[in-house]
């Protein structure tokens, strides 16, 4: 199952869904932490996907529930992740693609600030831009 | 742009809101309408021997743009000074950079306007002589050929000092290196003529000829400078970031290899009647010196908008 690219979180939600009732949430959520594109909301959404799984290990029913319960997880991966994703690559151009950078992402929010002289709020977290999906 | 109200001058020049957005395609928009109008008029010269149109072209609508794209460099170099926060590196470099787009500024208006006898020039009912005029040359050589390359070099390398520090290092190309060479023989050269004329060629040395041997060795300096910004820039690249330092890196080179141009004239390396594409470098030069600071405000503005 591939997702369309930069899917909105309504396009999102419906994937899930579907791939639950598939049985396929592990794929989706490989899906998700490969796609450059989608890690920003991945990270945001790994949360729900982790407890979306325990849910269809734990009950035939998951993908009723899980649409039940979606407006309160949303809320609370929020809480928890409540600024947007900084895309980095739109303004670090090449760098935010590259190997150091991806791995310490929060160094963007650095280089924002000193080349721009824009402070970002602690919390926020560069997407790396990049084509979408594996 | 809350900063713009505590300078009136920025402010006009680039009003509140998308100002820098907005300047962006029209500096584009006005480069390329001058350039297509030189190239027709250099083409009519060569063709037909006549330079009315040229003169026209060049002087009495050339030079008051000239003026123009580098009154938008000042106020765009002014206002990114101002939004940077205190403490930041950056900060005293576009202190710097505006004091060079300053400097730049005043010798234009004085080479392009004040001193010539053009329609918009606002001295020329005062009917000043040439002797005066000429004068007015000299000063303007002084701020645009010595001391704005010279604001510029330091404004710049402030700027490589960040990137430095930030790990932006540049790398040089093999196209560097051989570049780098052919501009330290043309310094050697040129060392080697300026000890013949103090020496047995006996020149009278007045500080208007000393600016004139200044000028070279200083535009030498930009030029590394900028080889060195667009190398350290090129990590950057394809980012809003990057635009603004590519801009300064393509106005400092065409800026260079038109200064070199015109002392291979003077020199008598370049045949009068192939002296016509330098003519055509300024234009597009200060279009590139008036795009960097809208670059950086408009990456500044987007940048801000991300905040939530």
């Amino acid at each position: 199952m591939l997702l369309p690219v930069h899917p909105e979180d309504a396009d999102l939600r419906r994937h899930l869904l579907e791939a639950l009732r598939a049985g396929e949430a592990r794929r989706l959520e490989r899906h998700l932490s490969a796609c450059r594109a989608c890690t920003a909301r991945a990270a945001r959404l790994s949360g729900e996907l982790e407890q979306a799984r325990i849910r269809l290990d734990a009950m035939a029913g998951a993908a009723s529930l899980l649409r039940q319960d979606w407006p309160r997880l949303m809320e609370r991966a929020r809480a928890a992740q409540p600024a947007a994703a900084v895309p980095a690559a739109d303004f670090l151009g090449g760098l935010a693609r590259e190997r150091p950078l991806q791995a310490a992402p929060e160094r963007a929010a650095e280089l924002l600030r000193a080349l721009t002289g824009v402070s970002l709020p602690a919390g926020l977290r560069p997407e790396p831009g990049g084509e979408a999906g594996p | 742009m809350t900063d713009a109200a505590s300078l009136p001058f920025a402010r006009w020049w680039l009003p509140a809101g998308a100002g820098a957005v907005k300047a962006i395609p029209a500096v584009w928009t006005a480069a390329a309408f001058f350039f297509s109008f030189a190239c027709l008029a250099v083409a009519h010269w060569r063709a037909t021997g006549e330079a009315a149109l040229l003169n026209f072209c060049f002087k009495q609508v050339g030079g008051p743009l000239l003026v123009l794209l580098a009154l938008l460099e000042l106020a765009g170099a002014l206002l990114v000074w101002r939004r940077f926060p205190r403490g930041e590196p950056l900060r005293l470099a576009w202190a710097v950079l505006s004091a060079a787009a300053l400097l730049h500024a005043a010798g234009t208006a004085i080479r392009h306007v004040f001193s010539q006898d053009i329609a918009l020039n606002p001295l020329g009912s005062l009917g000043l002589d040439a002797a005066v005029l000429a004068q007015l040359q000299e000063y303007g050589r002084l701020l645009g050929g010595v001391l704005f390359p010279l604001a510029l070099a330091v404004g710049l390398a402030l700027v490589l000092r960040r990137l430095r520090q930030l790990g932006l290092r540049p790398r040089f190309h093999a196209a560097d290196w051989l570049a780098g060479a052919a501009v330290t023989a043309y310094l050697v050269f040129q060392a080697g003529r300026m000890a013949y004329w103090l020496g047995p060629g006996g020149a009278r040395v007045t500080a208007s000829w000393l600016i004139g041997w200044a000028t070279d060795p200083l535009f030498a300096g930009l030029f590394f400078t900028a080889l060195l910004l667009r190398r350290a820039n090129a990590a950057l690249r394809g980012g809003f970031i990057a635009r603004c330092w590519s801009a300064y890196a393509l106005a400092v080179l065409l800026t260079t290899a038109g200064d070199f141009g015109l002392a291979a004239q003077a020199a008598g390396w370049l045949h009068p009647a192939a002296v016509w594409p330098i003519w055509l470098i300024w234009h597009p030069a200060a279009a590139a010196f008036a795009l960097a600071p809208l670059y950086q405000l408009d990456t500044m503005d987007r940048a801000a908008a991300l905040r939530p």
